[in-house]
């Protein structure tokens, strides 16, 4: 059967998550369910409806496809929509052309994915930049990664990188190594209980799979900073240390300041967001961390 | 309207520079009757005589007595009008709309001019009596029927536009003409033509009358500055200060010389280029005068003089500054309904910088740097700054061209060498004059004193051309049958079809346009000779001809300047696939949606909106067709010859007019509603380029940009902190690099300040494509939510403009 991946965006003209002008494909499906995480319509494996309410402009047709009775006509024309009831179908989404219901997530054959993604290749050669894999949690999916990653890297002899969580089995990342210029590792918590606790997923693998992969492709390690969470002077202090005992393969560190800005995503897929009481951390704060993180001798970016 | 407060300017090269910047904002733009008094007379004691020499005298005469003066502060002489921002009255040209307009031009929405009681009563009393059936504007409704009249008077359908406007749009080049001959050795060569004419020439009057007309220019040249010599010399003697004192000697030196002469040093060539500026502008009141490619041409003297100890850095900056801040001192004298199409006093002159010398070496030189400075210093919005990119232009340069792309004023325009070569060899310019190249108006290209073309002859916008098909001609916005009679649209049975009426009307559109325009051709050509510039252009004097009858050495035709290719596609693309593939709208249903402006249908205008293709997505869908019709319109443009036997050019340049232009079309099926504006130049219609600037440069660059002669353009939008890293500047780059590659133009970047973003925040379906760097990554800001979009806002207000 031809292989079709979960695909919830192909993002062009990327800039910041690997060098030169990308194009990064999020694959939709995750292991871990960070609380901070900026696009949660990346976690389930499989599609899911977004609503946004305020683009509604009241045509009634999400109610006229809808199979399992999600919307109910109000006394005052408006339409309620229940999502106790809603199956993920998505047939809404066909007939909603003013976006307010929206659809995460379509299933894209290879050369689907291929025929996107190259159309920026004069960018990527201008830039030295090319494809990027994201999520989710791309190394879900190595066949798939394996083969788009293979076909860029020696074939169009553009760069390839992938985004991971590490929280994914080590046989996954032995069929794409080979064809990866970048890996750009997350490190979130080095505590595995509050690791556990904030992503719903142990460390332990994500430790190990690091080990591994930095032996044998240029491996970069990300941080979020997320304040109250894994900001403390302790907290970077484990990261340094860490990262410390693999500084032969490793010279360089982004952190990542925090941001609410999947807010208005997590409304949208009905859920709950449990960290609106956190701020973005100042920058003030982001540059002590930079400086106590280049104390080990990184090169330390505020962002990508 | 409120008055601006701008002084306090501390950006300029010196504290001069501030001041007179100030100055600058201090002069609000007042209308200035001298040259229309003046003209008037000798008009009256010239008739009967030959137009040219009648007009050559009118300029000697004004000259003659036109007020002058030396702003405090100025290191160069001369002031187009009276005073630094006149708004001069060319009742030659066009003054109906002067006088319908007497008691509202002062406080008119766009663009006012200040006009004193005074100057109504000289006007009213003087002038507009005389010129009753004597302009060329009145000249141009004398000879057009009571239909035509509609059109181009009530629609902003299409537009001949100089009717109303004195024409301009010229490049003199210095380095090898003006500078080398001066006016004096031009006058020179009119006499040796005179002293030598071909008794058995038939055309020999003509050619007489033309030589003597161009000796009076010349003369009226040398009356200027000798009159500028004088005026220094006279405020010298009363002024205190030393140093100014000096100053004034100085240019009363100059003054004394060029331009009549040939310049001797940067201050001297830098004087030389500004009052042979005010000439062209005195001769009437056009647009896009442009200087050529300054850094080069002046490159020699400040080299020279630096070498020889007279000039230093600072002093060649704040001499350039000058120049800058009196360029931006003109002003287009226009109508309130012209206003909308130019707003903003704009001129369009400006200069080229960088590019290759004839055997395509990289000519990036220190002067090149000062002058993207002096931009910086002033960000004004004149001159225009454009910059020619080659394959080898160093990296430093193009680091300074982004520190002013970072400003965010939206200058520089950025222009590819190879597309600019290949527009003017398919034109027929020797490989070696292309590489001389350089911008003669918003973005069309020229080589300096060779070429001669009206660059906007006309517009016209695409859109109108699907909407006649779709309604059989008739132009609801103004009820009236103004297209082809293209019959009942529900008879169309293919989209190929539909696509061949669409040509037909687009056809007809071109050819009513050509028709207009060459009425103004030949009023220009038999009533506004063009004596400056003919003395400007190279190959006039040799030919005995004027420039507006085939004197230069490369002749072509005037151009279309055209608005909505991407709503003709987007619509189009509409069509074909809702209406013949998918079969979601029937024709008749299609049309009656569109009929009714999608009264009451908001969600099958959502589907056209956001299902149909839209161009500046890399669609080759909506792309082809677009491609298509650029190709056709080109081919269609091509076969009109204008006055003198040269075809018609064509180009996607649309200054404001995509706004008007928009007024003027009902609804299309690309699901834009009646009367909005439609896509400017060759940029995506606005909001429909959803997928990031790689894929609006895909989809721009698919066309074949060599055929649209007069340039097409192409803005785009960027957040200021998309500039910021060395790795950003980096992907800046490699933006522009590949641009080139795929066979762009032209490209302009708006990096967004903060009223962009809280216009995009109230109607964020018309700023789709606005992307913004939230924190480690970019975004579109209109998918962020409300607060996070605050907080960007209240982030980029740190930000120093």
């Amino acid at each position: 059967m031809e292989k079709k991946a979960l695909v919830f965006d192909i993002q062009k003209f990327s800039v910041h998550d690997g060098p030169g002008i990308r194009t990064i494909v999020f694959l939709k499906g995750c292991p871990l369910h960070c609380e901070w995480c900026a696009n949660p319509e990346s976690q389930a494996f499989h599609q899911e409806l977004l609503v946004y309410p305020d683009k509604c402009i009241g045509c009634g047709k999400c109610a006229e496809v809808c199979e399992s009775g999600c919307y109910v006509k109000q006394e005052n024309g408006s339409i309620a929509f229940d999502r106790s009831k809603c199956t993920n179908c998505c047939k809404c989404t066909e007939k909603c052309y003013a976006g307010s219901h929206c659809q995460a997530g379509s299933y894209m054959s290879i050369d689907e994915i291929k025929e996107e993604v190259d159309k920026d290749i004069v960018f990527y050669k201008n830039s030295e930049g090319g494809v990027t894999f994201s999520g989710g949690e791309a190394m879900c999916f190595p066949d798939v990664v394996a083969e788009l990653a293979k076909y860029y890297k020696e074939e169009k002899h553009v760069s390839t990188a992938i985004e991971t969580c590490g929280c994914v089995p080590w046989e996954n990342y032995e069929k794409v190594i080979p064809y990866l210029d970048l890996v750009m590792y997350d490190l979130k918590l080095m505590d595995d209980e509050k690791h556990i606790c904030y992503t719903g997923g142990s460390n332990k693998e994500i430790l190990e799979n690091i080990q591994k992969i930095r032996k044998l492709v240029d491996t970069v390690i990300r941080i979020p900073i997320i304040p109250g969470i894994n900001d403390s002077l302790a907290d970077i202090k484990a990261f340094g240390e860490f990262a410390s005992t693999m500084k032969d393969d490793i010279s360089t560190i982004h952190i990542l300041p925090y941001h609410n800005y999947g807010l208005g995503k997590y409304h949208a897929l009905g859920r709950e967001y449990q960290l609106e009481e956190i701020e973005a951390p100042a920058d003030e704060h982001m540059e002590e961390i930079k400086k106590q993180l280049e104390g080990y001798g990184f090169t330390v970016n505020i962002g990508g | 309207m409120e008055k601006i407060d701008r002084s306090g300017w501390n950006h300029g090269c010196t504290q001069r520079i501030n001041m007179l910047r100030d100055a600058y904002f201090a002069n609000e733009p007042e209308i200035d009757t001298e040259r229309a008094v003046s003209y008037t007379k000798t008009y009256k004691d010239t008739e009967g005589q030959h137009i040219s020499v009648r007009r050559a005298k009118a300029l000697y005469n004004y000259f003659a007595e036109k007020t002058i003066d030396i702003q405090p502060g100025q290191l160069l002489a001369g002031t187009y009008g009276k005073k630094p921002r006149s708004a001069v009255v060319n009742p030659d040209v066009s003054w109906s709309w002067v006088e319908a307009e007497l008691d509202t031009i002062s406080t008119r929405e766009q663009d006012p001019y200040f006009m004193s009681e005074e100057d109504k009563k000289i006007l009213k009393e003087q002038v507009f009596p005389y010129w009753k059936g004597k302009s060329a504007q009145d000249y141009f409704y004398a000879n057009i029927d009571e239909k035509d009249t509609k059109l181009v008077t009530e629609t902003s359908i299409i537009s001949a536009v100089h009717s109303e406007t004195g024409v301009g749009e010229m490049v003199p080049n210095y380095g090898e003409h003006l500078f080398v001959k001066g006016f004096k050795g031009i006058q020179e060569d009119a006499e040796k033509q005179l002293a030598n004419m071909d008794r058995y020439d038939g055309q020999r009057y003509d050619k007489q009358k033309f030589y003597e007309a161009i000796i009076i220019t010349c003369k009226a040249v040398k009356l200027q500055s000798d009159r500028y010599a004088e005026k220094a010399r006279e405020l010298a003697a009363k002024e205190g200060d030393p140093k100014r004192k000096k100053e004034l000697e100085e240019i009363a030196e100059m003054c004394g010389r060029v331009p009549y002469e040939s310049p001797r040093t940067f201050a001297e060539a830098v004087q030389f280029v500004w009052l042979s500026m005010v000439m062209l502008w005195t001769e009437e009141n056009g647009t896009a005068i442009c200087i050529d490619r300054p850094d080069q041409y002046l490159y020699k003297f400040y080299k020279a003089d630096k070498e020889a100890g007279i000039l230093d850095d600072v002093k060649a900056q704040e001499l350039i500054e000058c120049l800058w801040l009196h360029m931006a001192e003109i002003i287009y004298f226009i109508s309130d309904d012209s206003s909308r199409y130019y707003a903003g006093y704009q001129t369009f002159h400006g200069l080229t910088l960088s590019g290759c010398d004839a055997e395509g070496n990289d000519v990036t030189n220190e002067l090149s740097y000062m002058m993207i400075q002096a931009t910086m210093d002033l960000r004004m919005h004149s001159p225009t700054t454009n910059v020619r990119i080659t394959p080898k232009c160093p990296q430093s340069f193009k680091d300074k061209v982004l520190d002013l792309v970072e400003l965010g004023t939206g200058q520089p325009a950025i222009y590819f060498d190879d597309t600019a070569f290949g527009i003017m060899e398919r034109k027929g310019c020797t490989a070696e004059d292309s590489k001389r190249w350089c911008v003669g108006g918003c973005v069309e290209p020229h080589i300096p004193g060779k070429t001669h073309r009206w660059n906007e002859g006309g517009r016209y916008s695409y859109a109108n051309a699907v909407e006649w098909v779709l309604f059989d001609g008739y132009s609801k916005a103004h009820d009236e049958y103004f297209g082809l009679r293209t019959g009942d649209p529900c008879g169309i049975k293919t989209y190929e079809e539909f696509e061949e009426k669409v040509k037909q009307q687009l056809a007809y559109l071109i050819e009513k346009t050509t028709s207009l325009i060459l009425i103004t051709e030949k009023i220009h050509m038999d009533h506004l000779p063009k004596l400056v510039q003919s003395c400007m252009t190279m190959g006039c004097i040799e030919s005995g001809k004027d420039s507006m009858h085939g004197g230069a050495i490369y002749n072509f035709g005037p151009g279309m300047e055209t608005t909505g290719i991407a709503d003709l596609a987007d619509s189009l693309a509409a069509m074909k696939k809702f209406v013949f593939e998918e079969k979601k709208l029937t024709m008749k249903e299609m049309v009656e949606l569109l009929d009714s402006n999608f009264a009451g249908k908001e969600d099958v205008r959502q589907m056209l909106l956001h299902e149909g293709p839209k161009y500046g997505n890399d669609d080759d869908y909506v792309d082809d067709i677009l491609s298509r019709f650029v190709a056709f319109a080109a081919e269609e443009t091509k076969k009109h010859k204008n006055n003198i036997g040269v075809s018609f050019c064509t180009g996607a340049v649309p200054v404001t007019a995509n706004v008007p232009h928009g007024k003027s079309t009902w609804a299309l099926p690309s699901g834009r509603k009646a009367m909005d504006a439609l896509a400017d130049g060759a940029s995506p219609a606005n909001g429909c380029d959803v997928k990031g600037p790689t894929a609006v440069i895909k989809s721009v660059c698919k066309p074949d940009h060599t055929l649209s002669s007069c340039g097409t353009l192409l803005n785009v939008k960027l957040a200021p902190e998309l500039l910021k890293s060395e790795a950003d500047r980096q992907n800046f780059n490699s933006l522009l690099g590949a641009e080139s590659d795929l066979g762009g133009y032209h490209v302009q970047f708006n990096v967004t300040n903060n009223e962009t973003l809280r216009a995009a925040q109230k109607n964020p379906q018309d700023y789709t494509n606005l992307l913004v760097r939230v924190a480690g990554y970019s975004a579109f800001f209109v998918d962020l939510h409300k607060d996070t979009q605050d907080a960007i806002i209240g982030r980029t207000e740190n930000t120093h403009w």
